[in-house]
């Protein structure tokens, strides 16, 4: 998939750990692993948004395309 | 979900019943096959002298026979299918293909119920042909009806499949 997500090197960089977000923005460790791997189909606005706040960051430094 | 606990016990019925009905089946079918003599049975079986003279069941006897195996493959499938309902597995590849194959099966056995009816005429040389207009629920029209019915709900299960996985991946 041309999406590629950078959640783990967001969590990297606030030295957070996927235990704590996944807490923090109520989904469970086993949905923030399916989202991290890339293997999600899709992600609510409601959950971006948990995310950003959580990380302090923006969509972009969450999501980013990459032409194959 | 007592009509699922009711379709449960009428297919478990039907499915031993068949397999009690192929094994009358086969032994019948070994009798007419070897022609044993079954006059010293301390019971009259209906019918027993036509079953044992006519030549064409020897034919025939295989394609309802067969056609009877697929029928219980059929229940066998019911019966997986209902088990995963009650398990809450509604929309999975599983049931997807047990369906497909449901209907599938249906074809199988109508094919195979109906090419006795189409080869003894060859074999007996008549020139008669039977024409019967195809009504009532165990026509073959209907059971034609009936796998391809299965054959198209496989398919609306698997759109469904697809939607309810797409659904689970959304974070």
């Amino acid at each position: 998939m041309p999406i590629v997500i950078n959640l783990d090197v967001m969590l990297a960089k606030r030295k957070m750990k996927s235990k704590d977000l996944a807490e923090i923005i109520g989904i469970t460790t086993a949905n923030l692993s399916i989202l991290k791997s890339g293997k999600a189909k899709a992600v609510r606005f409601s959950t971006l948004e948990a995310i950003c706040e959580a990380l302090d960051c923006q969509p972009g430094d969450i999501l980013e395309y990459v032409n194959d | 979900m007592k009509k699922l606990s009711t379709l449960k016990l009428i297919i478990d019925i039907l499915y031993i019943s068949a397999i009690i009905g192929l094994i009358v089946f086969l032994g019948f079918y070994l009798v007419v096959l070897f022609g044993w003599d079954l006059s010293d049975l301390p019971f009259k079986l209906k019918d027993y002298n036509n079953l044992s003279l006519s030549q064409n069941l020897y034919i025939i006897y295989p394609f309802l026979f067969l056609a009877l195996l697929v029928y219980i493959l059929v229940l066998k499938n019911f019966k997986k299918i209902i088990e995963l309902f009650y398990q809450g597995k509604f929309f999975e590849f599983k049931t997807v293909k047990l369906l497909r194959e449901i209907g599938l099966h249906f074809l199988i056995s109508v094919f195979l119920m109906v090419m006795p009816s189409i080869i003894t005429p060859f074999l007996s040389n008549t020139t008669v042909v039977k024409f019967s207009l195809p009504i009532g629920f165990d026509s073959s029209f209907f059971l034609i009806a009936i796998g391809l019915f299965f054959m198209a709900l496989s398919e609306i299960f698997n759109k469904a499949f697809k939607i309810n996985q797409e659904n689970e991946l959304t974070i």
